[in-house]
């Protein structure tokens, strides 16, 4: 039996997105240019390059919840090596809907690994691995900056914590959040690219809700001070500083 | 009446600011539900006796057994998830970190009561709470709507103003985690205590303005007169001059000081989406051009290796 990986990805405004508000009054994301959530990206290579290292018993399967704006994304991920993938047609509206819909995708198909990255960097949550392993009631490491199979069933890793960083191993079934320097990011190759034409990406329905009542969102202008000093007035300076550690 | 449950943590024996707001919070609760809530405080700190701001009755858990490494397994979360259960809490406030969300992730789902993350802001009202999230690294802020069963995350700049400023005192009782565990540890490299990124008053970073690793003594130097955890850019985390633990930007850790001084730091987008939480942001650049001056609060063009021997000296 090969080993089944699930990589879930977010679709996310690029870094340098200008955020700005459409008439409704909420993020207005038209327009600006998607990619596939940077944390997701060390994901989706650490498994790559677990699958490189052994091609006929590793899967590899895209999970994504998104409408068909994410197609490009998810075909990139295809051309990475990636062996298939599965689109949930609706928009993501917040972490524990995602985690349903991977958590449900999960028990009808069994998988061993589920990896992600620690958090998408459109609503910085963090919570959709936290909840999936909490639903489906597997083991749960975040954020992950090591990750290797040791054996069918067990893996190492190195997980950052609140006393420092860790080296662990614990059993299969896992669900991971993921972060650098788990693995480098990739570039699709041209053969890469011709061959994801073929993958298939399964469209899938919907069967979660999302519940929580939003009035509106606002562009955070934060407004700093910017005031300048010269190196001779260097000593004002340390003034504020020493205001600033007092207060 | 309602169940109230709050993480809090502690430094030196003293409730941490953060958590000193979810109190105030509290606070607020009582004041807006007139009747008295049931309020139960959980802490991973070891502590006997807590001064905190007063509120009507405060329980307080000391939960005590967790691995070494910090990290909760299953079984160990089981048994906070049924005392959490037995209480039948209403309210579950917590400020965010890995150990926190982990129990707020599992609370939500097993106790189904939703969770809200992010919160910089809250106001109340008699049968609802007007919650402000933080949004695309802090550039957008959400504002939704609930009734008075949540689990609600903090971000570490969250802050409310105090009922009243009386302090009361609230004794401890120990919470045992079981021994048991899902993972075996090897090996763990800690950091030093009061270094921890993401919860620092106070953080000193520096780029690649700083040429070489050997220079980053006067970073640490100053970040020991200020009691500040040290950071540093991407960049010099990927060429290995600095730990991967300190790299502070979109995908490193995000930070929330009161001070963030940056030394030698240009002030990529990445970087800025890492510490726009910061309170007050302090640039010390020799290129006048750099963009991080646009998003400072005070900035100073100057040779690093001359301004910051010089701060130093006369903090």
């Amino acid at each position: 039996m090969p080993m089944k990986i699930l990589v879930c990805i977010s679709a996310v405004p690029d870094t340098t997105s200008k955020i700005s508000l459409s008439s409704n009054n909420f993020v207005n994301l038209d327009g600006l240019t998607l990619i596939t959530g940077p944390y997701e990206d060390y994901a989706l290579s650490r498994a790559i390059e677990i699958k490189e290292a052994d091609p006929n018993n590793i899967e590899i399967v895209i999970f994504h919840v998104g409408p068909d704006s994410s197609e490009a994304i998810i075909r990139k991920c295809l051309a990475l090596g990636a062996d298939s993938a599965v689109r949930v047609n609706t928009k993501a509206n917040d972490s524990l809907q995602v985690a349903q819909e991977i958590a449900s995708f999960v028990k009808e198909n069994s998988f061993d690994l589920i990896l992600m990255g620690k958090e998408s960097i459109d609503y910085n949550t963090g919570l959709v691995h936290q909840y999936t392993a909490s639903i489906l009631g597997w083991n749960h490491f975040s954020p992950v900056m090591n990750l290797d199979i040791s054996t069918n069933s067990t893996c190492n890793l190195k997980v950052e914590s609140s006393v420092g960083t860790v080296q662990l191993s614990s059993d299969l079934p896992l669900v991971l959040g993921c972060q650098e320097p788990i693995a480098e990011w990739k570039i699709p190759s041209m053969r890469g690219i011709m061959a994801a034409r073929a993958k298939n990406i399964v469209l899938r329905e919907p069967q979660f809700g999302f519940g929580l009542s939003y009035i509106n969102d606002e562009v955070n202008d934060q407004q700093r001070k910017g005031q300048l000093f010269q190196r001779e007035n260097l000593n004002e300076l340390i003034e504020i500083i020493k205001k600033e550690v007092r207060a | 009446m309602k169940n109230i449950a709050a993480f809090i943590d502690i430094n030196a024996g003293k409730l941490s600011s953060r958590s000193a707001a979810l109190i105030h919070l509290i606070q607020g609760f009582q004041q807006v539900n007139e009747t008295p809530c049931k309020v139960d405080l959980y802490t991973f700190s070891p502590i006997d006796l807590l001064e905190i701001p007063a509120i009507s009755s405060a329980s307080l858990y000391e939960i005590v057994n967790l691995d070494e490494s910090g990290i909760l397994s299953r079984n160990q979360m089981d048994t906070i998830i049924s005392k959490f259960s037995s209480e039948a809490y209403d309210i579950l406030l917590g400020y965010k970190s890995t150990l926190v969300d982990s129990i707020m992730a599992r609370v939500s789902t097993e106790l189904k009561l939703p969770l809200i993350p992010q919160i910089v802001s809250i106001d109340l009202a008699p049968s609802e709470m007007l919650i402000k999230q933080s949004i695309f690294s802090g550039k957008a802020l959400s504002n939704l709507k609930i009734g008075y069963a949540s689990v609600l995350q903090f971000n570490p700049s969250f802050a409310y103003k105090p009922i009243h400023e009386s302090l009361m005192k609230v004794e401890s009782v120990k919470l045992a985690l079981s021994n048991s565990s899902s993972f075996s540890v090897s090996a763990i490299n800690k950091i030093p205590q009061g270094a921890n990124l993401g919860d620092a008053n106070y953080v000193v970073g520096a780029g690649r303005g700083l040429k070489d690793p050997s220079n980053w003594g006067m970073i640490e130097e100053l970040a020991s007169k200020l009691g500040a955890a040290t950071a540093c850019s991407k960049p010099v985390s990927d060429i290995n001059w600095r730990p991967h633990s300190e790299h502070v930007g979109q995908t490193g850790i995000k930070i929330a000081p009161k001070l963030y001084i940056a030394c030698g730091i240009s002030g990529a987008i990445q970087h800025l989406a890492g510490v726009n939480s910061s309170k007050t942001i302090i640039v010390i650049n020799n290129d006048p051009e750099a963009p991080f001056f646009k998003y400072a609060d005070y900035g100073i063009v100057g040779d690093v290796f001359d301004v910051i021997p010089e701060i130093v000296k006369n903090l």
